[in-house]
């Protein structure tokens, strides 16, 4: 790239575009090739960082329209469109999902639809550095117990010791005080991993049951339509969520102080009745105000605001939060296995098929 | 500030030749003049060369209101700010090159939000005119298929 602002040194007129935000680069990108280099080079990156102005995005793969990731930018209220997921699985679902150091890791996952032979389905969760997988199914649909550790920084996995225990149902991973906390749908217990070397204890907290996001380091539980704060030993009711009884398959995710309820499908009012509205709303709560009121925001959109031209390309955001699947048609009583990093982010799990890895990053 | 001591003056020159009495902690918000300083090479008299003075004025201004509001309330500095660089691009580029060259952070910071906020209002077309100058000429007739691509303005 090469005199990106006439009269500009390069280094300084990139400080400038690193100002712009995230939203506009796609009209930025249209301006020359310099800029559209630019735009895209990791130097960008790094620079919006160094003059403070990354953003905090939400990313959501909705059923439909296929592997199609969107950004939600809660300062502005506006989806983005990123370019097409590459897989060749149509309907990527039950997949682990992480954001760090301003990519986003689309994990495993397999078709929604009986697809043996691509099947390999786990979850994932982030610290700040490091990512975890652990549990989650095999490509022949078994559950496994196996764990692994990621660093992106030096593409390497560390496997890390088993899980103790797995079970034929859905799990997922949450870090809440530093440290993952592995559940699955259906038992009382809780596997949390002390150590790379040490590996997972086992509790019975017997926690609640439901779509789960952590806020500032604290757990909150959407059950019987009623979103509880949940400690070690005890839940905290918070603020009624009636509204959200009916939906199936929606998701629940934490960005700031926020609560985000998102998509999900709604059933018609007879059990036989195939009528299914999928539903596009966003509901936030904010927590931390004396009494937390739902808002509505943007609902999710399909291209507007397209990002990037050309599909495939790979584009780094900036520091991204993550969400699984949306609107899925179905409850999700299948899949994700799961994981998260170690608390001391030396290490983190992952699980490959009916193999299980963890990566030492010391 | 009248209590600084004469000792705590420094002289900056500007490549036109004039001169600025200037307190010293004002003049080491520049890096640049810092490490002068504490190299202790600098004479009383600093020779600011690229800077004439119109633009040196103009950096000395902006140092010395931040210097003097660091207890003032921060909106009333961005205010400031806001309003110092709200200037002709001619000015504005001399200022960034003098920001950028004697390692002003806060003024450099000031004024790339500025052009950020400049680019941010306008369409690919008038950012091209604005930004790009020569370059638009080599842009548009470099061959036919980014020709088209270009035309996909977004507004």
């Amino acid at each position: 790239m090469s005199g990106l602002i006439e009269g500009l040194p390069d280094a300084v007129a990139l400080r400038c575009l690193a100002r712009v935000p995230l939203y506009l680069h796609s009209k930025l990108e249209l301006v020359s090739r310099s800029w559209r280099s630019a735009i895209r080079s990791p130097e960008l990156f790094k620079a919006r960082k160094e003059v403070n102005s990354s953003e905090d995005f939400l990313c959501v793969c909705a059923f439909d329209p296929e592997n199609l990731w969107q950004l939600y930018d809660p300062l502005r209220d506006l989806w983005i469109t990123l370019p097409v997921l590459p897989s060749k699985i149509r309907h990527l679902a039950n997949f682990g999902v992480v954001s760090t150091a301003g990519k986003l890791f689309v994990l495993g996952g397999g078709s929604d639809a009986v697809d043996p032979l691509t099947a390999t389905k786990m979850g994932a969760l982030l610290p700040t550095s490091k990512i975890v997988v652990a549990g989650g199914f095999t490509s022949c649909q078994k559950s496994i117990s196996k764990a692994e550790i990621y660093d992106p920084e030096k593409d390497v996995w560390v496997s890390i010791p088993d899980l103790h225990h797995t079970h034929n149902t859905a799990c997922s991973g949450v870090v809440i005080e530093g440290k993952v906390h592995v559940l699955h749908k259906g038992l009382s217990t809780v596997q949390v991993l002390d150590g790379v070397k040490l590996g997972w204890t086992v509790r019975d907290y017997g926690w609640l049951q439901g779509p789960m996001a952590v806020i500032r380091g604290a757990l909150y539980v959407m059950s019987h339509g009623i979103i509880f704060k949940q400690e070690i030993e005890a839940s905290k009711v918070v603020v009624s969520a009636s509204e959200f009884r009916r939906r199936i398959g929606l998701a629940m995710i934490g960005l700031g102080d926020d609560i985000y309820v998102i998509g999900g499908v709604v059933i018609g009012p007879e059990r036989w009745n195939s009528d299914i509205k999928k539903l596009s709303v966003v509901n936030v709560l904010t927590i931390g105000s004396e009494r937390p009121i739902w808002r509505r925001v943007a609902p999710m959109t399909r291209n507007k605001e397209r990002f990037g031209i050309h599909q495939g390309g790979r584009k780094e955001m900036e520091e991204t939060t993550m969400e699984g699947g949306g609107d899925h048609n179905r409850e999700m009583e299948v899949a994700p296995a799961l994981i998260g990093v170690h608390p001391t982010h030396h290490s983190v799990a992952v699980a490959v098929g009916s193999d299980l890895r963890v990566f030492d990053l010391q | 500030m009248s209590s600084s001591l004469e000792k705590n003056m420094l002289i900056l020159r500007s490549s036109d030749g004039e001169e600025f009495i200037v307190p010293e902690v004002v003049a080491v918000m520049s890096k640049a003049i810092k490490n002068m300083v504490e190299d202790e090479c600098a004479s009383n008299t600093i020779p600011v060369p690229n800077v004439d003075a119109n633009i040196l004025a103009m950096v000395i201004e902006f140092c010395k209101k931040h210097d003097e509001s660091e207890a003032e309330a921060a909106s009333d500095l961005k205010t400031f700010d806001s309003e110092f660089v709200n200037r002709g691009q001619e000015a504005l580029y001399d200022l960034i090159t003098a920001a950028n060259f004697r390692d002003v952070k806060e003024l450099l910071d000031a004024l790339c939000q500025n052009v950020a906020e400049m680019i941010k209002g306008k369409s690919v077309h008038h950012i091209r005119i604005q930004f790009l100058g020569y370059q638009l000429f080599e842009i548009l007739t470099s061959n036919f298929i980014w020709n088209i691509w270009c035309d996909r303005d977004f507004d």
